[in-house]
């Protein structure tokens, strides 16, 4: 069970009122998750957990100390505030250590938590597996993935009174189908589990591993791609981890100018592009606070291509005359009209993407990255995907993706296969992208 | 505690298990984090909570909680006998455990100083000292160094008799300067290998000579030139060759990605099972050994998280492909009656799952210097320290980066370049190699954040070698401007 507003604010005022004169921050957070795991056609974990974790922070001036701690007897909790205590003691000033906030006005926004999510049972999860491994069977193919059910709440409080709660659920599911030769997945995530459709998932990554067998070698080299929503997720995640207006003004970024200046204010993508953030933005909701603790509001990064805003924390922003704006609660980019097929049917020669794979930062400064394709890659030709072709590696910037973008689907919610982020993104039709390498898996 | 794991156990039991384990843990951490003048955090973690894993009508179920109370052990014990009960609905092979004595035991990382009993402010000012020292160099913009340390302890009981308590001890070190200039913006490492050793680790090093000469390698590394590529000869250093082997082997040769017990998440691998004891994987040079017994290596404990007594077992001999990493549950998929003690979870909340023990490669038996290796390369490239890093699911495409890199030309080490990494297939890497330091220059490295599994679980583990030699491997740039 997962705790009530009630009791977690009963709890963090409680703590509160028995250290008056203390500068006190305190979080808390109380979850419960259930998954159930699937490969070669059968289950292979399945569990349930519930966790509880309360963190303490104590502020001295400049100095801070914080503990985490998650047994929560009155002894426990006097222990664990006297240790962030100490360790604020012992802390030398850190001149970047921002006064507490004082009481907030947060936003209202789409609900995040669903009692059927909350509710779900391992059953639920066994019986949605099931039907998957059925379908799998049935054409003699074999079903992996994952289904995991969870919510939570978290609440923070401090001694100035900024409080808040957050309520929320997930449901999340992946399948992989494997035949002989060929490979396909699909996955999606949610805050209600009954929006999660588990068997046009398994259908869409059975179709992709009976199309992808018998693939045919295509050399490395820099081809038209379209890349399907879940592989412009974790293009355009990535950029969006690297948004930091600090590390852009230390000159250690791809969005650093000569001068110690940044780009902001520039011209960066092509005009096609308009990327936001929006906690309120129903098909994908976001808790309205940001990890600073500030209300997190609609907050365009890039318009039509030109640098609109970049991730400043508190700290900074005073440094700078900015103002802060928390890292993005969700990552919304606008798309352009009709579906991945449209994309196909424009196309005279190019390469189908399904999904990216293992990627990582090459070199900051030009937001290189390297990855490889995964579960699907096509060949088209004169509009129709005409055979699969081998597992690329590829050596590409997010930067020259975003400016090289020929055509746009329309954009929906998708889950990047690599990092697992929920973004709002169209497809992409994409010139000149550079695979560097062959990769010989399946 | 001892009780209530019985209690656990018992429960399981009369619920209907006919196998049951509990793992009690308790993990402490310290995290302190330094930036330039300033220590940004020091934080101080505990977490406490039990696992229960049972089998029942032949299936796992697993359930945890936060709250290590007897009614709360109970109703946990029976809801992983019931979640296993409903996964046996869909059950292809029925779980059989590889037979084990049972144990009744208690290890600890054999450490000299516990690093939680030492006064924080010591280790504050050697952070601040480390930094202060990196930013006297100049065209260093950013100093940060942080220091973490790691206290797990487990007690594990199983309904085969075991009673196995543990206490590991861990420290991470890590210092890293910044230099920017020019448009660019380049970094260095004190390249010190994070150990399952106490407080002694920290005080075994020079930390201020290390810093200077970290930071004046990283302004080098800021003016070096970019662009090389081609195929190349390639030394790799230990604290470089650590996650090229953790990556080409250490996850190839796991037998659930073998079952495609990962197809799902992590992927599956090139080494399946027909190549068992035929695969040559690489050049005669090269002899793997996976174990938990090597002395202060991230992966070394008593026991694993089956309650498997810690061994030592070839994976590669001589280039040729010998023996997979296994647990209880897996060992019969190869014919084997005895699990290789690869068993592990992250934390009390996690379903142990097959993960690398330390995977390690032996050193050359003829003498031989980094010097040496030097002296007898024309025309090369000399890797230290880890960079970028990305292989595919099945682990035959890789490329990595580094953290240094120098030109190795007609036997002497050249100047450094920038933004440089090698592109291979793993047998034809590991095919490569021609050549590896003796036993003096082995060093001890590991990996300290190794994801896999859904729900993700991080695991540590050692991957020591000697300096090799590589013969030509493709070089890719990873220059430009946008």
């Amino acid at each position: 069970m997962i705790l009530e507003e009630k009791e977690l604010k009963a709890l963090l005022e409680k703590i509160i009122s028995e250290n008056p004169g203390q500068s006190l921050s305190l979080g808390i957070s109380s979850s419960e998750t259930g998954s159930t795991r699937f490969a070669d056609n059968a289950i292979s974990t399945n569990g349930v957990t519930n966790g509880l974790n309360l963190s303490v922070e104590v502020l001295k001036g400049k100095k801070k100390g914080i503990v985490i701690l998650n047994e929560l007897s009155p002894e426990k909790i006097r222990d664990g505030v006297a240790r962030a205590d100490a360790i604020a003691d012992v802390v030398p000033e850190n001149i970047e250590t921002m006064p507490m906030l004082g009481p907030q006005t947060y936003p209202p926004t789409p609900p995040l938590y669903y009692r059927q999510t909350a509710e779900y049972s391992p059953k639920g999860r066994v019986d949605a597996i099931a039907a998957v491994i059925d379908r799998a069977k049935k054409d003699g193919l074999t079903a992996a993935g994952f289904f995991e059910t969870s919510s939570g709440t978290y609440a923070g409080l401090n001694s100035l009174g900024q409080y808040y709660f957050v309520p929320y659920s997930r449901a999340g599911f992946n399948t992989t189908f494997r035949s002989e030769g060929g490979s396909g997945w699909a996955a999606a995530d949610e805050e209600n589990v009954e929006k999660l459709a588990v068997e046009v998932l398994a259908e869409r990554a059975l179709r992709t591993s009976l199309d992808s067998r018998g693939a045919k070698p295509l050399a490395p080299g820099k081809y038209t791609v379209i890349l399907e929503p879940a592989a412009v997720a974790d293009l355009v995640a990535f950029m969006m981890y690297n948004f930091s207006a600090r590390e852009a003004d230390e000159g250690r970024s791809f969005l650093s100018k000569e001068g110690g200046k940044n780009r902001l204010g520039d011209k960066l993508l092509t005009s096609k592009i308009t990327i936001w953030s929006d906690p309120a933005f129903a098909a994908l909701p976001a808790a309205p606070l940001g990890d600073d603790g500030l209300p997190q509001q609609k907050t365009v990064w890039i318009e039509k291509g030109f640098v609109k805003n970049l991730i400043t924390t508190r700290y900074w922003a005073e440094k700078t005359g900015r103002k802060p704006v928390s890292f993005p609660p969700n990552i919304l980019m606008e798309g352009g009209q009709g579906s991945v097929e449209d994309l196909v049917g424009s196309t005279e020669k190019g390469v189908l993407v399904r999904r990216l794979w293992y990627i990582r930062d090459l070199n900051p400064m030009i937001l290189l990255l390297t990855g490889l394709t995964r579960d699907g890659v096509f060949r088209i030709e004169k509009g129709r995907i005409s055979h699969p072709v081998n597992n690329f590696r590829f050596n590409e910037s997010p930067v020259n993706v975003l400016r090289n973008i020929a055509a746009m689907s329309k954009a929906g919610r998708a889950v990047g296969g690599e990092t697992g982020q929920s973004c709002f993104v169209p497809a992409l039709k994409v010139k000149e992208f550079n695979f560097s390498s062959v990769s010989d898996a399946v | 505690m001892k009780d209530l794991a019985a209690l656990a156990l018992d429960t399981a039991r009369s619920k209907g298990a006919s196998y049951a384990d509990i793992r009690v843990c308790r993990y402490h951490n310290q995290y302190i984090v330094g930036r330039d003048d300033r220590i940004e955090a020091v934080a101080d973690t505990e977490d406490l909570g039990f696992g229960v894993r049972a089998v029942a009508d032949g299936a796992w179920g697993f359930a945890s909680s936060y709250r290590v109370e007897k009614e709360e052990i109970q109703r946990i014990a029976s809801l992983a006998v019931d979640v296993a009960k409903a996964s046996a609905r869909i059950l292809k092979n029925r779980v059989e455990l590889a037979a084990e004595p049972a144990h009744r035991d208690h290890w600890q990382s054999p450490i000299q100083k516990n690093p939680f009993k030492i006064p924080t402010d010591r280790t504050i000012d050697l952070i601040l000292a480390i930094n202060k020292e990196m930013l006297k160099v100049e065209g260093i913009k950013v100093a940060t160094c942080f220091f973490n340390f790691n206290s797990v302890w487990k007690l594990f009981a199983s309904t085969d008799g075991s009673m196995i308590e543990q206490d590991l001890i861990y420290v991470y070190p890590n210092a890293t300067a910044v230099a920017v200039g020019a448009g660019d913006s380049q970094t260095r490492s004190i390249q010190i290998p994070p150990e399952q050793k106490g407080y002694e680790l920290i005080d075994s090093v020079n930390w201020i000579e290390r810093a200077r000469q970290a930071a004046e390698e990283a302004v080098r590394k800021l003016k070096a030139k970019e662009g090389v590529t081609g195929t190349k000869d390639l030394i790799l250093m230990p604290s470089h060759l650590c996650l090229t082997i953790h990556e080409s082997i250490g996850h190839a040769t796991e037998l659930d990605r073998a079952l495609g017990w990962e197809a799902g998440y992590a992927g599956t691998t090139f080494v399946t099972r027909d190549k068992l004891g035929t695969l040559k994987y690489g050049s005669p040079l090269m002899n793997i050994v996976g174990d938990k017994l090597l002395p202060n290596a991230l992966g070394t404990a008593g026991y694993d998280d089956d309650g498997v007594k810690a061994r030592s077992f070839p994976i590669i001999k001589d280039g040729l492909f010998v023996g997979y990493q296994t647990t209880r549950e897996l060992a019969r998929f190869v014919g084997e009656k005895e699990s290789k003690g690869c068993a592990y979870a992250d934390s009390w909340s996690s379903f142990p799952i097959q993960r690398m023990p330390n995977i390690w490669l032996q050193p050359g038996e003829k003498p031989l210097s980094p010097d040496e290796l030097v002296a007898d390369t024309k025309d090369g490239l000399l890797f230290d320290g880890t960079g970028s890093f990305s292989i595919d699911h099945q682990r035959y495409n890789f490329q990595f980066g580094g953290d240094a890199i120098w030109e190795v030309k007609n036997g002497k080490l050249g100047d450094m370049v920038k933004n440089v990494a090698y592109q291979s297939k793993t047998t034809d890497f590991w095919g490569s190699l021609d050549a590896v330091c003796s036993k003096d220059h082995w060093e001890n490295w590991g990996v300290f954040g190794c994801g896999k599994g859904e729900p993700m679980q991080t695991a540590r583990m050692g991957h020591g070698s000697a300096p090799s030699r590589f013969r030509r491997v493709n070089i890719i740039s990873a220059g430009g401007k946008i």
